[in-house]
């Protein structure tokens, strides 16, 4: 070797038994060579498999893989068609008790290095064996922490939250809080102090899980926290905790502001009066002097201002029982006339108070029509806290009740899918409607609904959208037509 | 799909074998005259040297019209930025030398080692020549995998086989130009009903559909395989026949994935054998086999098994 690599020129090759007897050194070397290449191919040995380390065996799955049909369509998402439609089939899979197929997780934990909202689903579908193969590629690590992790499933979580990145050790952390929200506490309570300010906001948003009144004081605490972010997060976890002092606090102002006058000539009403100031304690309480929204125009007129801002930030934060206490049943509370026409802030702050506090009853007042709120996404969002049977009819209202394209769409793409029943009609009517069309506005919202409706419209509704009689189609409705039908097949194959 | 004699444009040149004859004679006197000179410069230079030195050997190949040789140099190219490669291009130099050897004594090799030595120069062998003279082999062969390779402005696709009743391996090599449409692949893990045309030579590897059966037949079920000490005995003879043979199919049985200390995939069957696994991390493997034993074919090569298809109980016959 060492003689091929510096030339023969400058040293003699050795000479070996059985090679021909040529005379120049390079031909010789060459010939040399290729006896013993020939004799090592020839002659490879196997490696002793007792110095090498075994992969260790993935746990055995509980759930029964996708049927075929299922996988050879997620094969082809994968593989780039209808690409968008992967969280939904992997949800239904999932939704089924169903997993994905060995082969296909390489490919599927490649999309999740990318595309961090798809993580959950993945996390949910992949099965033991998905999880298993992560841990083989750190590309792929995200998954451990993606998933409901329970604290037995995880022996390297106690050391993660030792030594791992702030993503690893929040994600920890969330799953400890998932079944042992006190341990998830006094762990974080040991180092809290020694944590830079970013990573007090991760971990303290963890509390979303398992929140009770046994957080109080933590969550009191950290309301003077040197953190911008970490103060804000408490206020808002707090807000959300029924029966703290907190929401006590909140209320005290609250009540100084709505007063029910019973006794008026035209029925009973509410008068409103807008806080006059801005104090440390409110600030301490997490409504900050400029409160996001405030100076969005009100319908009809200038912008919400900073007083009206800071009342409906306090009735977001206040405990809805106050006002059902004082003032009776919420769908009575909604539709009591306001003196003065100060019915948004309130409705609006009955909206986000409604969502904060998941509460049913006053998601179903504000729903039911009538309400004056402003802002479409704040009741568009309340859609989430109905029972799921309710929400089809609710949303297909609020469409019904939207005063303009504009809103209408606004609200819309905040109202999460399946779109079925009443509302998946609703929306078919606004598509065809729109497609028959010629005119700009109307092409605007079809290439906008189409856009969000894809997704969540029920597939059902693509034979009725196929039937229109406009030729030829517009682009974006047979685009929607195809994905609608991809979906169907797809759901069906999953059933 | 077209015979690889179509590549380089020697059709026309087929019926005038004296003059092609004396071309190639030419050609592998002058790549004689190059490989000496390489040794005698010494390799070391290899390291630094530019992709024009490898290619301009090659296209006297061309030229000289021995089409396979000048592929093989030119694959060279590519040799001194892996790992341990002075011993690698040592021993492609030197196999090279022994081709130029070999053609040389051409009338004094058996039949079969002529035709092996014919084709690895690179003379065209007429398809109809192969259906008519070669070796026919009747058997139920299964599709064990299929690899494309780009080799200039074609796609170069092998498809290996296995008999299951004679053993036999047979190796359907295609060439599909740019414009053309690809065919469809045969799916790994089916097998069909056929008499197979063997190309001559030493070692009947290269083989033509003469003709098809049966349609092929998917469904449960592994291929029959061999372990590794038995593979490596079929290998054994194999380039016992054929000593410029680089690729081999293999199919294991019952074999799970270990690793060595340096985190290198092998893999490892019942005895306790094992053979180290070649390319990128086989993730598509490592999450079907997951630990346990699996079927698994592969293409062997001088540096390893690079997997083809593994066949799984549930999961079925996995393309990897």
């Amino acid at each position: 070797m060492a003689a091929a690599l510096l030339g023969t020129e400058r040293r003699d090759p050795p000479v070996l038994d059985g090679a021909g007897g040529e005379d120049d050194a390079a031909a010789r070397l060459l010939d040399q060579a290729a006896l013993l290449t020939v004799r090592r191919r020839a002659g490879v040995v196997a490696a002793r498999g007792g110095d090498l380390e075994p992969v260790a065996p993935a746990p055995v799955e509980h759930a029964p893989a996708v049927p075929d049909a299922a996988a050879a369509r997620l094969a082809r998402i994968l593989a780039g068609e209808q690409i968008r439609v992967l969280p939904e089939w992997l949800d239904a899979a999932a939704g089924r008790g169903l997993r994905v197929p060995a082969r296909l997780l390489p490919a599927l934990l490649e999309r999740g290095r990318s595309d961090r909202m798809l993580r959950p689903s993945i996390a949910r579908a992949a099965g033991r064996r998905g999880m298993w193969l992560a841990l083989q590629n750190t590309d792929w690590a995200y998954l451990v922490g993606a998933g409901p992790v329970r604290s037995g499933d995880d022996p390297a979580g106690a050391e993660a939250w030792r030594s791992g990145t702030r993503h690893r050790r929040a994600a920890y952390l969330s799953g400890l809080r998932g079944t042992d929200p006190a341990a998830a506490r006094d762990l974080l309570r040991e180092t809290w102090d020694r944590e830079p300010a970013p990573d007090r906001a991760a971990f303290l948003g963890t509390f979303a899980w398992g929140l009770s009144l046994d957080d109080e004081e933590f969550l009191e605490a950290a309301l003077d926290d040197r953190g911008k972010d970490v103060r804000q997060l408490a206020a808002d976890l707090l807000a959300r905790l029924p029966g703290a002092a907190y929401g006590e606090r909140m209320a005290e102002r609250a009540r100084r502001c709505l007063t029910l006058r019973s006794g008026a000539p035209d029925g009973p009403c509410i008068e409103v009066e807008a806080p006059h100031e801005h104090d440390a304690g409110l600030a301490r309480d997490g409504v900050p002097f400029h409160p996001g929204g405030s100076f969005a125009p009100r319908p009809g007129g200038g912008p919400v201002g900073t007083r009206a801002a800071w009342l409906r930030e306090i009735l977001a934060r206040t405990p809805l029982a106050t006002w059902t206490s004082a003032f009776g049943p919420p769908d009575g509370i909604v539709r009591l006339p306001v003196a003065g026409g100060g019915a948004g802030d309130l409705h609006t702050g009955w909206a986000r108070a409604a969502l904060n506090q998941r509460d049913v009853e006053w998601a179903r007042a504000l729903l039911g029509g009538g309400a004056a709120v402003d802002e479409p996404e704040a009741l568009a969002d309340l859609l989430g806290v109905l029972p799921a049977d309710e929400r089809g009819a609710a949303a297909a209202g609020l469409v019904r009740g939207a005063p303009d394209r504009a809103e209408l769409l606004r609200l819309l793409e905040r109202v999460p899918g399946p779109w079925t029943g009443p509302l998946a009609a609703a929306v078919v009517t606004i598509l065809t409607g729109s497609a028959g069309q010629p005119t700009r506005a109307a092409e605007h919202t079809l290439v906008r609904l189409c856009r969000v409706a894809d997704l969540r419209l029920d597939p059902a509704a693509a034979e009725r959208l196929a039937g229109h009689p406009v030729r030829p189609h517009p682009r974006p409705l047979t685009d929607l037509v195809e994905t609608l039908r991809f979906r169907g097949a797809m759901l069906k194959e999953l059933s | 799909m077209s015979d690889p004699a179509g590549i380089f444009g020697f059709v026309r040149d087929l019926g005038t074998g004296e003059r092609r004859g004396r071309r190639v004679d030419d050609g592998l006197a002058e790549l004689d005259r190059w490989l000496r000179d390489q040794v005698a410069h010494g390799l070391a230079r290899a390291e630094r040297a530019p992709y024009r030195l490898w290619d301009d050997a090659a296209r006297r190949l061309v030229d000289a019209q021995a089409g396979a040789l000048a592929a093989r140099v030119r694959a060279l190219a590519g040799v001194p930025r892996e790992p341990g490669w002075p011993g690698r291009l040592l021993a492609e130099y030197a196999l090279l030398r022994l081709l130029v050897r070999a053609h040389r004594r051409r009338d004094a090799l058996p039949a079969g080692l002529h035709g092996t030595v014919r084709a690895r120069v690179g003379f065209p062998v007429a398809r109809d020549a192969v259906l008519r003279d070669g070796e026919r082999v009747r058997d139920r062969w299964w599709v064990l995998g299929t690899r494309d390779a780009a080799q200039d402005v074609l796609t170069a696709r092998r498809v290996w086989l296995r008999g299951e009743r004679t053993g036999r391996p047979a190796l359907l090599l295609t060439f599909t130009g740019p414009n053309d449409a690809p065919e469809p692949a045969p799916p790994p893990g089916a097998r069909f009903e056929a008499e197979l045309a063997y190309y001559p030579g030493a070692l009947p590897l290269r083989a033509l559909v003469a003709e098809r059966l049966a349609p092929d037949e998917t469904g449960p079920g592994a291929p029959p395989g061999t372990s590794v000490q038995g593979f490596l005995d079929e290998h054994a003879d194999a380039v016992a026949h054929d000593p410029w043979l680089d690729r081999y199919p293999a199919t294991l049985t019952d074999v799970r994935l270990a690793r060595d200390a340096t985190g290198a995939l092998f893999a490892v069957d019942e005895p306790g054998d094992a053979l180290p696994l070649r390319g990128p991390v086989p993730w598509t493997l490592l999450a079907v086999a997951g630990g346990e034993r699996v079927t698994l074919a592969g293409e062997w090569t001088p540096r390893g098994l690079r997997p083809l298809t593994t066949w799984h109980p549930a999961e079925g016959a996995v393309p990897l």
